[in-house]
């Protein structure tokens, strides 16, 4: 197994998580994570790698499950986070365009109302995002704190059937679960428990 | 002879570790996704006492970046003791530059006001913040405000309002008027005037409160509704500098500290030092300005 070299893990992580607290803070807007050489292995991809090197280590939980051995295996070995039950962790590693992730969303932690940050992180990957076009795949409508109005992105590689999950798990404020929508080219967006999500096939 | 050896030592970039950083970081995200909720942390150990500015210094220090321009203010001016140590100590451990200029910082750091200029989206402001819990007044333990939190029971502290006003004929909290985010909890803006409360609803920039002795941080992401708590009579007002120019600049309409010469006579000067510079250089910075109900 690789363990990543190429990856600094002061101003890397520092630069990814600035990306990252851009995205959560304006759900909808597309960022895209500065370049680093990793090799993640197939199929967790390059911008779910950079959001775990950037915000696991050894006193955080995650479950990849549904990406196979070789994903887990990554992330322990280059984080030092413990690979657990999807019930219990902190962060949790989905295909977007899986429909039986929808299955895994209902099963990740939602908090407790008087801790409700402990609601899971999901990292949900899908194939492609942009502001406008992309024949075949979903339009999201956004709106919510940190969009002034509504926010629209395309999404490819990502089953409404997952959406619902996702907005059926984020139905009791403040419990509930937080994604982050990795691409294949490394654009990510948020989706924070607040935002109200609506979708239409293009 | 003894040679000194306690500052020759390198610290990491940030002085705080990288596993305390990533731990304050994942708050971070989770205060941003629960607007206005306090979510507890770490709050390690730093090289100044608790409750000077180290919930601040956590926070800016997790999220701040080589390319980062800060400035740090204490009530509005840049010049006072603890924000020039701040950021003496900031700019040392990171090597950032460091600004007075408020439009071209990347990173604020406050203590009790929000510039009066307003933040784009390119900026994050960072407020120090003494007491993060605005249930506190009406209830003393932690496990019952998180409750109350919970519920969204905020019965006593309308009660409380409601009191201030029979006494007083005024709702009388000045400084960290209790706000409700997003509809939903009720959070304390930091000791911020009044002046500064609406400009928090709906801004363009990141705030994010981070209180290091009680442990806690919270978050109003951009584009969110922060309302003051108010009722359908007795409206929410700031305060008002009616037929006030400041001494030092002849700007008006902003905060301004009140400073006494002698025993008759006092005179006004706008508190936001980098506004009151550009005030006097004739350049008035954009402004959200409140109108109080008539």
């Amino acid at each position: 197994m690789i363990r990543e070299t190429a990856y600094h893990e002061i101003f890397d992580s520092q630069r990814h998580f600035r990306t990252l607290l851009d995205a959560m803070a304006r759900p909808g807007k597309i960022d895209r994570f500065a370049p680093v050489a990793i090799t993640p292995p197939p199929p967790l991809t390059n911008a779910a790698a950079c959001t775990a090197l950037a915000l696991l280590d050894s006193d955080s939980t995650f479950d990849a499950a549904s990406l196979g051995p070789d994903a887990i295996r990554y992330v322990q070995v280059n984080t030092g986070a413990r690979a657990v039950p999807i019930a219990e962790a902190d962060f949790v590693f989905l295909d977007g365009g899986d429909v039986a992730s929808a299955e895994r969303i209902a099963a990740a932690r939602a908090g407790i109302p008087t801790y409700p940050e402990t609601g899971a992180t999901i990292v949900l990957q899908v194939s492609r995002m942009s502001r406008s076009s992309g024949a075949g795949g979903l339009e999201l409508t956004l709106s919510g704190p940190g969009i002034e109005t509504t926010t629209h992105v395309v999404i490819n590689g990502l089953q409404a059937r997952n959406l619902e999950s996702l907005a059926r798990r984020n139905r009791e404020f403040p419990l509930g679960v937080d994604a982050i929508v990795t691409a294949d080219d490394g654009g990510i967006i948020c989706l924070p428990r607040t935002t109200r999500v609506s979708w239409a096939t293009v | 002879m003894i040679a000194t050896r306690k500052f020759e030592h390198t610290y990491n970039f940030a002085f705080i570790d990288e596993r305390t950083k990533r731990e304050i970081r994942r708050k971070i995200l989770k205060a941003i996704a629960i607007p206005g909720y306090q979510v507890p942390y770490s709050s390690p150990e730093m090289p100044i006492a608790r409750g000077w500015g180290t919930g601040g210094l956590h926070a800016s220090l997790s999220i701040i970046g080589p390319d980062d321009v800060f400035k740090i203010i204490d009530q509005g001016s840049d010049a006072s003791v603890n924000a020039c140590n701040l950021r003496d100590f900031v700019r040392r451990m990171t090597s950032c530059r460091t600004t007075f200029d408020t439009a071209e910082a990347t990173l604020i750091q406050t203590r009790h006001r929000k510039p009066e200029e307003i933040l784009t989206e390119r900026q994050i402001i960072v407020f120090q913040v003494p007491q993060p819990e605005p249930l506190r007044s009406v209830e003393r333990y932690e496990f019952k405000t998180r409750i109350m939190h919970a519920e969204a029971d905020y019965a006593k502290m309308w009660v409380a309002l409601y009191e201030s006003y029979v006494k007083f004929g005024a709702i009388m909290n000045g400084a960290g008027y209790p706000v409700r985010v997003n509809g939903r909890y009720i959070m304390t803006p930091s000791p911020i005037p009044r002046w500064d409360v609406p400009n928090l609803s709906m801004a363009p920039c990141l705030h994010v409160f981070s209180a290091g002795r009680e442990k806690r941080l919270h978050c109003v992401p951009p584009f969110t509704r922060v309302e003051p708590l108010e009722f359908e009579d007795v409206k929410f007002r700031v305060e008002e500098f009616r037929e006030i120019v400041c001494a030092a600049s002849g700007g008006d309409r902003a905060f301004m500290d009140e400073i006494y010469e002698s025993e008759s006579t006092r005179k006004f000067v706008i508190n936001d030092s980098d506004f009151l510079d550009k005030v006097r250089l004739g350049q008035r910075p954009p402004q959200r300005l409140f109108q109080n109900p008539v």
